[in-house]
């Protein structure tokens, strides 16, 4: 507590120590957080997938302007895999140029989460999310459609 | 999230506005924003027009399937299987009634796992699965034939064909009473427990995996795709994918806590058990525990699934409402009796199997169905009421009498269940560990392979699995013994001291603690790995409440045992020695605990490498060490060490990286860098909210700092409505009587009396230290703590004798408990040298004062905040002795030593300036005192905002001296703008009716006295009566005499030497 006298007496300067809450680092986490949990199991998610389409030589370089149909991750069905070959490739560019809404991408896309946990898992609203969500989409759209013409 | 100012990112801001508008505005707002910037604005254009045609482009991103048909026919020939109808379909996949051909010709049930998992892995894993799977032979548990891949790829699994329905089903369709549902639900128990017996753990019982068939009209249970659950690894863990995160998802309802655990503990036969629980929950009452578990979030499920508990069947059947009369009716009673019949032994025996800690629950399956048939044979059962562990953890939870400084270690784990999953998780730490580092090696070693080689590891590790489950059996049983062992003990200790049956409302913590410690010795066994558990559990508990003392015995207890038992160079030791050092850094033992944290962290370098969390968490502790011992390069050097790890190992955000945040932030603004440490421990207070949620300790902890460091920086009204905040969140999630609670409202209190507010700062301390009486005892550093802050208030109330009371009350406590020297004592008596100062005491001032500075010396080293502190004060009570000459070369150490430690701009340097130049002036050395005070007053004006009440007291600094040096005229603009300060932020404070008056007597002696008389006259009127402004008002009274005197007006100047001559009563 800051001791303000006149001019004519020294304050003594009252030692206070009250509480400054200290946290102790916590040794044996598994996972430090659900963003970097969700962040792995989108990595490993992507890894698989590409293999995955890979494997099964489905990937067509050039072709004619084709429909971007993709609608979601879905493995089940094998013609979407070259589009989502092609997602993936847009995506790393994404990343370089907009890390914060590949961010939101990863999750979405990859991981699969909700918009919701979406939004917990980054600390961010869910406005914020899906604002994001609209710049990625239109800008993954249009660097596909610029591949495919 | 930062908003990073790249140049994409005005692209995406631009455009996230743009699309907000109506379509109608965005041209205007486009010319706009991108004004000059053409390449911009034919992006914004070109993202816009493809956000419009962008139609089904990700538009269901995490859609799944769009309603594929299956791929495979009827009448399909898929290797020995011909497939006849679809049966059943799942969220797994597919379920064929099939004819088999060859060996035997026989129906069976084939079940296609659909496409969206790596079917060579499934594969692989169900090949390895498959020979433990072929030893079940037991007339409940549908048999597993065989397994394969579709000439498509997908992998199936063949099934004995079980013509049958979900037990719930059938149960409700035949009206089955209670007794014949537990009956059928004997036999489920015992085909788990055949398979467990064979090793094989379920993992996904639900309803549609525990069918019924008549066999004539005798109903046979028949549980379902033991094994494939497995098989297809539907563990949460880092390196499943999220298909099985989804798939997973299907039956939450069932899913034991342990389950929902993100990588956490294995998996083993009692979350079977657990799942049994839940089916017996709804055999009885027609709903599953957690029943709109599905409608909240996946995060939010798990959560629930891992932490709430749920209601007691008699309690849910009471709940049920409109639908109880239909589950009722189903089991041909009334709502009544259904609910007398489930409370009591049915309520238990279902609550024991839905134990949130595995230890708790019923040990096996037999367990569980030997309990209901003692139910249906009228014998006691083995669940019962809640013993007094479970009162006794209900007790902690009311009175939430859990504590750390940190808010971190809460007591509740000594408490009945806390205590069981604490020693379990002891006992199996190591297995876990090692299982984890295993996954994550093989999750690291995947991302350079493909998925085909992953799939061979995943055969090589699924058959390590099973080598060293058999292996290890015995061993995990030892380990459970001594799991069991650690409860136990636990138990019945805190049994004994079940404080609500035996010891009143007045039983504290501490004479709980002591009690159990008391029986500890008779009760430990000759296996030492109990020993250790047991007394580091009892050891932290010690050092969370703040009895340090008592915990270190225990925990070098347990440093000891395990440096034999693991080694010495071990990461277990290594744990415990930093348990060890803990206990030494709360006892002041600062440079020991220093020495203990860098042996630890060593240790944990040379086991683990630079890049691991442990070892930025062993650098977090030992920086705090670090900084109590005024070391504060070397503990800033290692939090940015562990910031930079804890950004490369646990990523942003993270708990770890927001730990070291804010303890990064506490060194900044102990080396006054104020501005950085507020910038950082908002970075931390935001990270930790993002990570932990907002109702969390250590949220709570991060805005008691931050809202310390404004008051450090003089911002007052924020600081204090922080505090506020801080204390209602503490509040809302401790409970209104929790130490951290009392530790919110002394801080609270310290700003509240930073802004004058004495009273209610008087108040808070008072229910601060009350709070803490009832809870820690007498005997405690935080009572004494709370006294030393209680005196500061009374001391600046002026009520002296009060004041030094509270003081010699701390000193006495901090030396019983933390002994005669120790860095708390030394502040007790540089407190209780402020009061004697006050009270003109001067030579016991001036010898608690020496006593202070020469035990910090020793504590905490020549050079040190402390001691420059210390310097000061001692110069205090010299200066008021007359002892200016001696005075003065110890404020001038005590600058240099400032500077040196905490930089030229630090508000301590300028406090020691101001002490210095009031020496000089008394010494009549005016030049230099004006110089001093200019120099304070420069680094005043750069480092804090306008209205800030230091820089007010660096104004007056200067006018006093430039008034002994006759510059009145100097004097009154400065006096001005310091008045503007006070009146701004005290307005009827002592202090800024002293300031009016001094601008009186600046004018007054300018000669314009007309101006000065009503500020004078003021001043002085609306001045307290003494004693509480003594000083002040007799100056006051001085000047005002002085003016009158020089204006002529010797009638006037009598009339006030009166009030001078007689000083008023009291």
């Amino acid at each position: 507590m800051a001791s303000e006298r006149g001019g004519h007496t020294l304050g003594a300067t009252a030692l206070v120590h009250e509480a400054w809450l200290r946290l102790a680092g916590t040794i044996e986490q598994p996972w430090q957080s659900r963003a970097q949990y969700f962040a792995a199991a989108a990595e490993a998610m992507r890894r698989i997938l590409i293999d995955h389409a890979r494997n099964r030589g489905r990937l067509k370089k050039g072709g004619g302007k084709r429909p971007l149909t993709l609608t979601g991750l879905d493995l089940a069905n094998d013609e979407d895999l070259d589009q989502v070959l092609e997602v993936d490739e847009a995506f790393e560019r994404l990343q370089q140029a907009s890390p914060r809404t590949a961010d939101v991408v990863r999750l979405r896309f990859y991981a699969g989460l909700s918009e919701a946990e979406t939004a917990a898992t980054l600390g961010v609203s869910e406005r914020s999310v899906r604002r994001d969500w609209s710049y990625a989409r239109a800008w993954l759209f249009a660097a596909l459609r610029d591949r495919a013409e | 999230m930062t908003m990073d100012s790249r140049p994409d990112d005005a692209e995406r801001i631009v455009f996230q506005e743009a699309l907000e508008l109506p379509e109608a505005e965005r041209g205007a707002y486009l010319d706009q924003a991108c004004r000059g910037q053409r390449t911009l604005r034919r992006r914004i254009d070109l993202l816009l027009t493809a956000h419009g045609e962008a139609g089904v482009f990700l538009a269901n991103p995490t859609g799944g399937r769009r309603g594929a048909a299956p791929e495979e026919q009827s009448g399909q020939q898929i290797g020995r299987y011909k497939l006849q109808q679809v049966i059943g379909e799942g969220g797994f996949g597919t379920v064929w009634m099939a004819e088999q051909q060859e060996p035997v010709h026989r129906q069976v049930a084939l079940k296609i796992i659909k496409r969206g998992m790596d079917s060579k892995m499934v594969v692989a894993r169900f090949e390895a699965e498959r020979q433990a799977l072929a030893l079940m032979d037991h007339p409940n548990i549908a048999k597993v034939f065989d397994g394969g891949e579709t000439p498509s790829g997908l992998p199936f699994f063949v099934m004995e064909l079980v013509r049958g329905v979900p037990i719930t089903t059938y149960c409700d369709e035949q009206h089955l009473d209670s007794h014949e549902r537990l009956e059928l639900f004997v036999q489920v128990c015992h085909a788990v427990q055949h398979a467990h017996q064979k090793g094989i753990i379920h993992r996904d019982l639900k309803p549609s995996n525990v069918l019924v068939e008549l066999h004539d009209v005798v109903p046979v249970v028949k549980v379902i795709d033991f094994g494939v659950a497995k098989a297809t690894n539907r563990r949460l863990t880092d390196k499943t994918m999220f298909t099985e995160f989804r798939q997973m998802m299907g039956t939450p309802e069932y899913m034991s806590p342990e389950q929902a655990e993100v990588s956490g503990l294995d998996v083993d036969t009692r979350a079977d058990v657990y799942s049994l629980g839940v089916l017996l929950y709804e055999l009885l009452t027609g709903s599953t525990p957690f029943a709109n578990v599905r409608e909240r979030g996946v995060l939010e499920m798990l959560r629930i699934i891992r932490e709430e508990e749920a209601e007691k069947p008699s309690t849910r059947i009471s709940t049920l409402g409109e639908r109880v009369a239909a589950v009722a009716k189903s089991r041909r009673v009334d709502a009544r009796r259904l609910r007398r019949l489930v409370q009591g032994d049915l309520d238990w025996m279902v609550m024991k199997a839905l134990e949130k800690d595995r230890a708790r629950r019923y040990d096996t399956a037999s367990a569980f169905a030997e309990d209901v048939r003692r139910f249906l044979a009228h014998e006691p059962v083995l669940a019962g009421p809640p013993g007094a562990g479970y009162r006794f953890r209900k007790y902690l939870r009311r009175h939430r009498v859990a504590v750390t400084a940190g808010g971190l270690v809460t007591l509740a784990v000594i408490g009945g269940a806390g205590a069981a999953t604490w020693g379990l998780l002891d006992a199996s730490e190591q297995r876990n560990r090692a299982v984890l580092a295993e996954e994550q090696a093989v999750a690291r070693a995947g991302d350079a392979i493909t998925a085909k080689e992953l799939a061979v590891k995943e055969t090589e590790r699924a058959n390590q699995e099973r080598a060293r489950a058999e292996a290890g059996e015995a061993l995990a049983k030892q380990e459970a013994l001594r799991a069991n062992t650690v409860v136990r003990i636990v138990e019945d200790m805190l049994g004994a001291a079940d404080p609500e049956q035996v010891k009143g409302k007045d039983y504290t913590v501490r004479q709980m603690l002591d009690a159990f410690d008391h029986g500890l010795g008779a009760r430990l066994t000759s296996e030492p790995a109990v020993e250790a558990s047991v007394r580091h559990l009892l050891g932290r508990a010690y050092l969370a409440l703040g009895f340090a003392a008592k915990a270190e015995g225990h925990l070098e207890r347990a440093l000891e045992i395990d440096s034999v038992r693991a080694g010495e160079h071990s990461v277990e030791a290594s744990r415990r020695m930093n348990d060890v050092a803990e206990s030494m850094a709360a006892q002041g033992r600062f440079t020991e605990a220093a020495a203990m944290h860098r042996s630890a962290l060593a240790i944990l370098e040379q086991e683990l490498g630079p890049d691991h969390a442990d070892v930025a968490a062993q650098q977090i502790n030992l920086a705090a060490t670090l900084r109590d011992l005024g070391e504060l390069d070397e503990a800033e050097a290692l939090l940015q060490q562990a910031l930079a790890t804890g950004r490369r190992v646990a990523g942003e955000p993270s708990e770890l990286v927001g730990k070291s945040l804010h303890n990064l932030a506490e060194v900044l603004r102990d080396l006054g860098r104020y501005p950085e440490a507020e910038k950082v421990n908002r970075q931390a207070l935001e990270m930790l909210r993002a990570v932990l949620g907002e109702e969390h300790p250590t949220v709570a902890a991060s805005l008691n700092n931050l809202a310390l460091i404004l008051h450090s920086m003089g911002k007052l009204a924020e600081s204090e409505r922080l505090h506020r905040e801080a204390l209602a969140l503490t509040r809302k999630i401790l409970g209104d009587e929790h130490p951290d609670v009392a530790t919110d409202l002394g801080n609270l209190a310290a700003v509240l009396t930073a802004q004058g507010k004495y009273t209610d700062a008087e108040g808070l301390l008072r229910q601060s230290l009350a709070m803490r009486r009832r809870l820690l005892g007498e005997q405690h550093p935080a009572v004494a703590l709370c006294l030393s802050n209680l005196a500061v208030v009374l001391n600046a109330e002026k009520k002296f004798a009060e004041s030094e009371q509270a003081n010699r009350d701390a000193l006495t406590i901090d030396r019983a408990v933390l002994g005669n020297k120790h860095p708390m004592v030394a502040v007790c008596l540089c407190n209780l040298a402020s009061v004697l100062l006050e009270l003109g005491r001067l030579d016991e001032a001036e010898q608690f004062d020496r006593e202070a500075l020469e035990m910090q010396r020793e504590l905490l080293g020549v050079e040190h905040p402390s001691v420059a502190a210390s310097l000061n004060n001692l110069a205090a009570v010299l200066h008021a002795q007359g002892k200016h000459a001696e005075a003065e070369p110890l404020l001038r150490q005590a600058i240099e030593m400032r500077c040196r430690l905490l930089g030229e701009d630090h508000p301590a340097v300028a406090q020691s300036r101001a002490s210095l130049a009031t020496v000089l002036v008394a010494q009549g050395k005016l030049s230099d005192a004006e110089i001093v005070s200019r120099q304070a007053l420069e680094v005043s004006r750069r480092r804090n905002t306008k209205d800030d009440p230091s820089l007010a007291a660096a104004l007056e600094q200067l006018a006093q001296v430039l008034m002994q040096r006759q510059k009145h005229a100097d004097a009154e603009p400065i006096l001005r703008e310091c008045l503007q300060i006070r009146a701004g932020c005290m307005p009827n404070e002592v202090i800024t009716l002293h300031t009016m008056s001094l601008i009186g007597g600046a004018i007054a002696a300018q000669g314009r006295h007309e101006e000065a008389d009503p500020l004078l006259r003021d001043a002085y009127d609306k001045m307290q009566p003494p004693p509480q402004s003594l000083a002040c008002k007799q100056e006051a009274l001085a000047r005002l005499i002085k003016h009158y005197d020089d204006w002529g007006r010797p009638e006037l100047a009598a009339a006030y030497r009166k009030q001078q001559q007689a000083p008023p009563n009291k």
